[in-house]
C-alpha cells in the first residue's frame, strides 16, 4: 500500500559514505562528476538507479556496474538516488574540479514508489531536517477516487478535511485550515478566499500527483499563514520520452460521477512541455437515509438522494520548462472552474416543500457556488557564481459566485434574476526570491517574499468590504551538524503586513433606498519577527528523533477584521473586530521513529501554546439583521492544542503490506474552557493489500470515534466505522500499460455524520455506499 | 519515548482538569409560544392586533429573544399593490424563565397568504436555542374565495388509492386568478408542528394564463391519490394566488383507504 508515502520511511538505514577524490586542476568551463552507487552492504554496483540533479532537473541512470557519468559547470549541486527496493539517498557535492563519489544504498521493503523530498529551500533531506515532511503521491486509482483534493488528502495521517458535501473541501492540518494552512502550487501560494469554510480549494485533483505535506509551522518558508502547516503541489516532472500522453478515466455509481484527464507531454532537449485537460460531472448524492432531523422537523430525503448535491468541474493547466547549464525556467498557466451545486436547506431554513423535490437529479440549481480560477506562475533560476538565485513570479485571479434565490432571504424587492448573492473577485500578485550561498562551508539561505492582494465584492448579501493587501518577507534559513548524529536547522523571518479598507455602508438588507454602515474604515499594519530552531538525532541507523520548536506569527484575515453580515448557512451573523491583533504562538513538534527493513514506526506528538487565538466567539445578543441568528464576534482567547499521530507500515512478505494510522488531538480555549470549533476527532485508518505483479487487491478501515468535545452551539458527532476495498490489475499493450481499478466506498453503506462536514448542523448524512471504476492509459 | 508520553500525558491532565470548571453549555429554551392564545390553525385579518405570548427558560441567565415574522410564499414572485408583513423584532429578557408579552399588529393594506413567525432565544453565556415556529395566515378580504361544493367535508371524506379524487366547486377573486395549487400530504398529527418527513403523495401547479380568470372551476382538476399511498388521513391543500399577489388557502382533511 503505497498510498501514503512517507518521506521518513525511505532512509531506512542511515547508509550514506563518500569518498571525495577531487582532481586538482582543471582546465575549461566544465568538470566530471563520477559516481558509483553500491548497496549498503556489499561491493557490486547497482544497475538502474536514477540519478537527478536538482539544480537543473537533469537525470541519469547508473549503468550494469551502478556507475554513472555527468559532466557540470563547477558549483554546488544536490544529487538524489533512486531506485526501487531501495531506500532513496541524497547528496550534496560542491564540484571544484573532477570528482568521484560512492554511493552507498539501503534496502528496503517499504515505501517501493519511494521518491526522496526534502525542504526545498534548504534542501535539507528528511532524516536530517527537524521537521515532518510527508509525501504524497495519489496513483491515478486514488485520483478516480476522489472529487476533491480534500478527499485524497485525508489518507494521511494528521490531516483531515472539511467538506460541503461532495466537490468543496479543504485541507484541515493538525485541526488548522483556512489563513493557518499555506497551500502552494509550485511556488506560489494559492489564493482564493480561503478564509471561507465553504471555500474549496480550486485545485483539479487530476492535476496533483506530486505533493508534499508539512505538518506543524512552516511559515519561515511560506508566509505566516503556514502556522498549522503547509501542503505544496509539485511541478510535474518533465516527460520521460519525446512524446508522452496519458488519459484517465473515472466512474462513480453513487452519483453517476463521470471524469477525464488528458495529458500530452513533449521533450526536445531542454525544453519540455505538459497540458493537461480534466473534466468531472457529478449528480446529487446519495446518502443512506429517507429523511433527517432539523430543529425537531423531520424532513424528507426524497429517494434517498441529496437534492442539488451536483457539480462540475474543468480545469486545463500547461506546464512548459526550459534549461540548461546556466539557468532554468519554469511556466504555469493554469485555469479551474467549478459549479457546485449546495443542498437547499444550506441557504436557508430547510423546509419540506423545498428539499422534498428532487428535480432534475444532474442539473445545479440554485443555491449553487460558480468558481473560476486562473493563474500564471514562471520560475527563472539563474546560475550566479557558484549558486543558484531562483525567483517566482505568479498572478491569480479568484472569481468566487454565491448564486442565490433573492427573495428565500427577504430580498422582497429585488428582480428574482439578481441571484449574485455574495460575489468576490480577487487578483493576487506574488513575487519571491531566494539565494542559497555558503558562509564559512555553512549553507545559508537568504530570501524575500512579496504578495499583494485586492479584493472586490459584488452582490445583495454584505460579508466583507472591498480590501488590498500587502505582505513583504525577508527571511534566512541555514542548517549545520553538531556531529554525524546530530544535525541542526535554523531560520528567522521578518514580515510585515498591510491591510486596507474603505468604509462601506450597503442598503440595510431589502430596502434598497437606505443605506447601513457595513464595516469601519480600516487601515492596519502588522509586523513580526518569527524564528524556529530544530534537531534531528539518529544514534543509529535505527532511531531517529526530532524537535522543532517555532515562535509563530499570523496577521488577521479580512474577515477576522472586517466581516459584518449573515453567513448564509449558519445565519449566524459573523462580526470582525478592527482591533483584532496578530496570533502568536510557541510550537513544538517531535518526532521519534523506528525503522526496520521490514517495517517502521513513527509518533509525531505536538504541542503549541497561542497566546491569542482568534475565534468566532458567540455573543448573547442576537444580530438585528432580519432572519439574521445570533452575533458571532471575532474574538482573541489563549488556547492550547495538543496531540499526536502514531503510524505503523509493515511489509512481512514482499507481497503483503499492512498500515495502520491513527490520530488525535485535543484543544481547548482558556478563556471559554472549551473546544475549539471543527475539531477533528480521533481516528484510526488500518490498510492491507496484497500486490503481485500486475494485480493487487486491498481492504480498509476508517473507525472514527465520538467528538463530544466541542465548542458553544457545535453538536457532539457520533463515531462511525467505515470499510473500503479496491482491486486493480494492470495490462501491458506492447510499450504502454492500461491500468483497471475497481473500488467499493462505505461498503455497509453506513450512515455518519462528519464532524468536520459543513453540513453537519443539518444532520445531513454522508454519501453512501459507492462503486468506483477508474481506468487509465 | 518517554519524554513525548510525559508531555502528552502533561497536556491530558490539563484538559481535564481545566474540565472540571463549570461552564455553563446548556442551552436556553421556549417552551411555549402562542399568538391570540392559540399555536396552530392561526388566521388573523389585516389590522388585527394579535396577542404574542412567549415563555422562556435556562439554566442560568436569559439575554435576548428575537422574532422575525415574513411571508411563506414558496418564493414565487410577489404581488404589486401591497407588501407584506416583513418584522424583526429583539426582546432583552433576563433571570432564569421569562415571560415575553406582545402585541403584533397586522399592516393593513397587506398581501394575504401564509406567513410564519420564527423566535430564536439565546442565553447570557451565549448558547442558543432551537428555533420556534408558527404559521399563520393573514387574510384582507380580496383573496381568492372558496366554494367548495362536493365532496362533503363535513363528514369523513374517504379517498381510494389509485382512484381519481373528484371535487366541485368554485375559486373566485376580484381580480385574475394567476396559479391554483394542490398539494395532499401526510397530516401533521400532533400540533406541535412536527412535520411528517414525506413528501407530498400528490402534487399539481395549474398556470391561469388568461388575463381575466375570476373564477376557477373545482371539477377541472384532475387529482389522483397514487395507488401505493400508504393508507391514513391526508390533508388536501389547495392555495390560490391572484394578480395582487394575495393567496388564499384551504384545508381539508381526507382519508386515503
Amino acid at each position: 500500500m503505497e498510498m501514503i508515502f512517507s518521506a521518513f520511511l525511505n532512509r531506512l538505514f542511515l547508509s550514506l559514505s563518500v569518498v571525495l577524490f577531487a582532481q586538482t586542476f582543471s582546465l575549461g568551463q566544465s568538470f566530471e562528476l563520477r559516481g558509483h552507487v553500491m548497496p549498503y552492504q556489499g561491493i557490486e554496483g547497482i544497475q538502474g538507479v536514477k540519478v537527478t540533479i536538482h539544480e537543473i532537473q537533469e537525470h541519469v541512470y547508473t549503468d550494469l556496474q551502478g556507475h554513472f557519468k555527468l559532466n557540470l559547470k563547477p558549483g554546488h549541486y544536490h544529487l538524489h538516488f533512486e531506485k526501487r527496493d531501495y531506500a532513496a539517498q541524497d547528496l550534496e557535492v560542491n564540484l571544484k574540479g573532477d570528482t568521484e563519489v560512492i554511493v552507498h544504498l539501503s534496502p528496503t521493503r517499504i515505501e517501493m514508489n519511494e521518491i526522496l523530498i526534502e525542504d526545498s529551500y534548504l534542501r535539507n533531506s528528511r532524516l536530517t531536517s527537524s521537521k515532518e515532511i510527508l509525501a504524497l503521491n495519489p496513483k491515478e486509482s486514488q485520483q478516480a477516487q476522489a472529487l476533491d483534493l480534500g478527499s485524497i488528502l485525508e489518507e494521511m495521517p494528521g490531516v483531515n478535511m472539511l467538506n460541503t458535501g461532495l466537490g468543496i473541501s479543504k485541507p484541515v492540518i493538525r485541526g488548522f485550515m483556512g489563513n493557518r494552512v499555506a497551500v502552494l502550487d509550485q511556488g506560489i501560494k494559492q489564493e482564493g478566499q480561503q478564509w471561507g469554510m465553504d471555500h474549496g480549494l480550486e485545485i483539479d485533483p487530476f492535476q496533483a500527483d506530486r505533493m508534499e505535506l508539512i505538518k506543524g509551522p512552516a511559515a519561515l518558508q511560506y508566509g505566516s499563514d503556514a502556522i498549522g502547516g503547509a501542503l505544496k503541489i509539485l511541478p510535474a516532472l518533465p516527460p520521460n520520452t519525446k512524446y508522452e500522453g496519458s488519459i484517465q478515466g473515472l466512474y462513480h455509481s453513487n452519483n453517476r460521477a463521470y471524469g477525464f484527464s488528458a495529458m500530452t507531454g513533449y521533450k526536445s532537449g531542454g525544453f519540455y512541455s505538459r497540458l493537461r485537460l480534466s473534466n468531472r460531472q457529478f449528480q446529487d448524492f446519495r446518502v443512506p437515509a429517507e429523511n433527517f432531523t432539523y430543529n425537531g422537523f423531520i424532513l424528507p430525503i426524497t429517494d434517498g438522494i441529496l437534492k442539488n448535491t451536483a457539480g462540475n468541474l474543468n480545469s486545463l493547466r500547461w506546464d512548459l520548462g526550459w534549461q540548461n547549464a546556466d539557468y532554468r525556467s519554469r511556466y504555469l498557466i493554469s485555469y479551474y472552474e467549478q459549479e457546485q451545486g449546495f443542498y437547499p436547506g444550506a441557504t436557508g431554513i430547510p423546509r419540506a416543500f423545498d428539499v422534498g423535490q428532487l428535480g432534475d437529479l444532474a442539473d445545479i440549481d440554485l443555491p449553487r457556488q460558480e468558481i473560476q480560477h486562473s493563474k500564471i506562475y514562471s520560475l527563472q533560476s539563474i546560475r550566479i557564481a557558484d549558486h543558484w538565485l531562483e525567483m517566482e513570479l505568479g498572478f491569480q485571479r479568484n472569481n468566487r459566485a454565491e448564486q442565490s434565490v433573492p427573495h428565500a432571504h427577504g430580498f422582497e424587492e429585488l428582480d428574482s434574476s439578481a441571484t449574485l448573492a455574495l460575489g468576490l473577485i480577487q487578483d493576487s500578485y506574488q513575487l519571491n526570491a531566494r539565494y542559497p550561498f555558503h558562509l564559512a562551508e555553512r549553507e545559508v539561505v537568504l530570501g524575500m517574499s512579496h504578495n499583494y492582494k485586492l479584493n472586490k465584492r459584488d452582490g445583495f448579501e454584505y460579508l466583507i468590504p472591498d480590501f488590498w493587501q500587502y505582505q513583504s518577507a525577508l527571511f534566512a534559513l541555514t542548517k549545520g551538524e553538531f556531529s554525524e548524529k546530530l544535525n541542526w536547522d535554523a531560520g528567522l523571518r521578518w514580515e510585515w503586513q498591510r491591510i486596507v479598507a474603505d468604509e462601506t455602508s450597503t442598503p440595510w438588507w431589502a430596502n434598497i433606498d437606505s443605506l447601513a454602515l457595513r464595516s469601519e474604515a480600516l487601515a492596519r499594519n502588522f509586523s513580526n519577527l518569527s524564528g524556529a530552531l530544530g534537531i534531528s538525532y539518529k544514534p543509529s541507523p535505527f532511531w531517529n528523533f526530532k524537535a522543532h520548536l517555532a515562535r509563530s506569527f499570523r496577521a488577521p484575515n479580512i474577515a477576522e477584521l472586517a466581516s459584518n453580515g449573515v453567513h448564509h448557512g449558519t445565519f449566524r451573523h459573523e462580526q470582525g473586530q478592527v482591533g483584532v491583533n496578530p496570533e502568536l504562538a510557541w510550537q513544538l513538534d517531535l518526532l521519534i521513529e523506528h525503522q526496520h527493513e521490514t517495517w517502521v514506526m513513527r509518533l509525531s506528538p505536538f504541542f503549541y501554546y497561542f497566546e491569542n487565538f482568534i475565534f468566532l466567539r458567540p455573543t448573547a445578543l442576537f444580530s438585528l439583521l432580519p432572519e439574521a441568528g445570533q452575533l458571532y464576534q471575532y474574538q482573541q482567547a489563549p488556547v492550547i492544542q495538543g496531540g499526536a499521530e502514531l503510524f505503523f507500515d509493515w511489509h512481512p512478505w514482499r507481497e503483503l503490506h499492512i498500515s495502520n494510522a491513527s490520530e488525535f488531538l485535543m484543544n481547548q480555549n482558556l478563556n471559554t474552557q472549551l473546544a475549539l470549533p471543527f475539531s477533528p476527532p480521533w481516528n484510526n485508518r488500518l490498510k492491507i493489500n496484497w500486490e503481485q505483479e500486475h494485480w493487487q487487491i486491498g481492504a480498509n478501515w476508517l473507525w472514527v470515534l465520538d467528538q463530544d468535545r466541542t465548542d458553544r452551539n457545535e453538536d457532539a458527532t457520533p463515531g462511525y466505522h467505515l470499510f473500503g476495498m479496491e482491486a486493480s490489475y494492470e495490462l501491458s499493450l506492447g510499450r504502454h500499460q492500461l491500468r483497471l481499478n475497481v473500488a467499493l466506498q462505505n461498503v455497509f453503506d453506513e450512515f455518519y455524520l462528519r464532524h468536520l462536514s459543513r453540513y453537519r448542523i443539518l444532520n445531513l448524512p454522508e454519501q453512501g455506499r459507492n462503486l468506483l471504476i477508474g481506468l487509465s492509459y | 519515548m518517554k519524554k513525548t508520553l510525559l508531555a502528552l500525558l502533561g497536556l491530558l491532565v490539563f484538559v481535564s482538569c481545566s474540565d472540571d470548571e463549570e461552564v455553563d453549555n446548556t442551552a436556553p429554551s421556549i417552551l411555549e409560544a402562542t399568538m391570540d392564545g392559540e399555536d396552530h390553525d392561526l388566521s388573523f385579518n389585516d389590522g388585527d392586533q394579535v396577542a404574542l405570548q412567549v415563555d422562556l427558560s435556562d439554566n442560568v441567565e436569559l439575554s435576548q429573544l428575537k422574532l422575525d415574522i415574513h411571508d411563506l410564499f414558496d418564493g414565487h414572485s410577489h404581488g404589486k399593490s401591497n407588501s407584506t408583513w416583513e418584522m424583526t423584532k429583539v426582546y432583552t429578557v433576563s433571570g432564569a424563565s421569562a415571560t415575553v408579552n406582545d402585541n403584533l399588529d397586522v399592516p393593513s393594506p397587506v398581501v394575504a397568504g401564509p406567513y410564519h413567525v420564527i423566535l430564536q432565544l439565546v442565553d447570557a453565556a451565549g448558547n442558543e436555542s432551537d428555533f420556534k415556529e408558527l404559521e399563520f395566515i393573514v387574510k384582507n378580504g380580496s383573496e381568492p374565495q372558496f366554494g367548495v361544493t362536493a365532496p362533503d367535508f363535513s363528514n369523513e371524506v374517504h379517498a381510494p388509492k389509485g382512484q381519481a379524487f373528484a371535487m366541485a366547486g368554485t375559486i373566485t377573486d376580484d381580480v385574475d386568478l394567476d396559479e391554483i395549487l394542490i398539494r395532499i400530504s401526510e397530516e401533521h398529527d400532533d400540533h406541535n408542528h412536527k412535520k411528517s418527513g414525506e413528501a407530498p403523495i400528490f402534487e399539481d401547479d395549474v398556470d391561469l394564463p388568461g388575463s381575466s380568470d375570476t373564477s376557477f372551476d373545482l371539477s377541472t382538476l384532475s387529482i389522483t391519490i397514487p395507488a401505493d399511498a400508504e393508507e391514513g388521513h391526508y390533508i388536501i391543500e389547495i392555495s390560490a394566488k391572484d394578480n395582487d399577489g394575495n393567496y388564499g388557502i384551504w384545508e381539508a382533511e381526507i382519508h386515503v383507504m
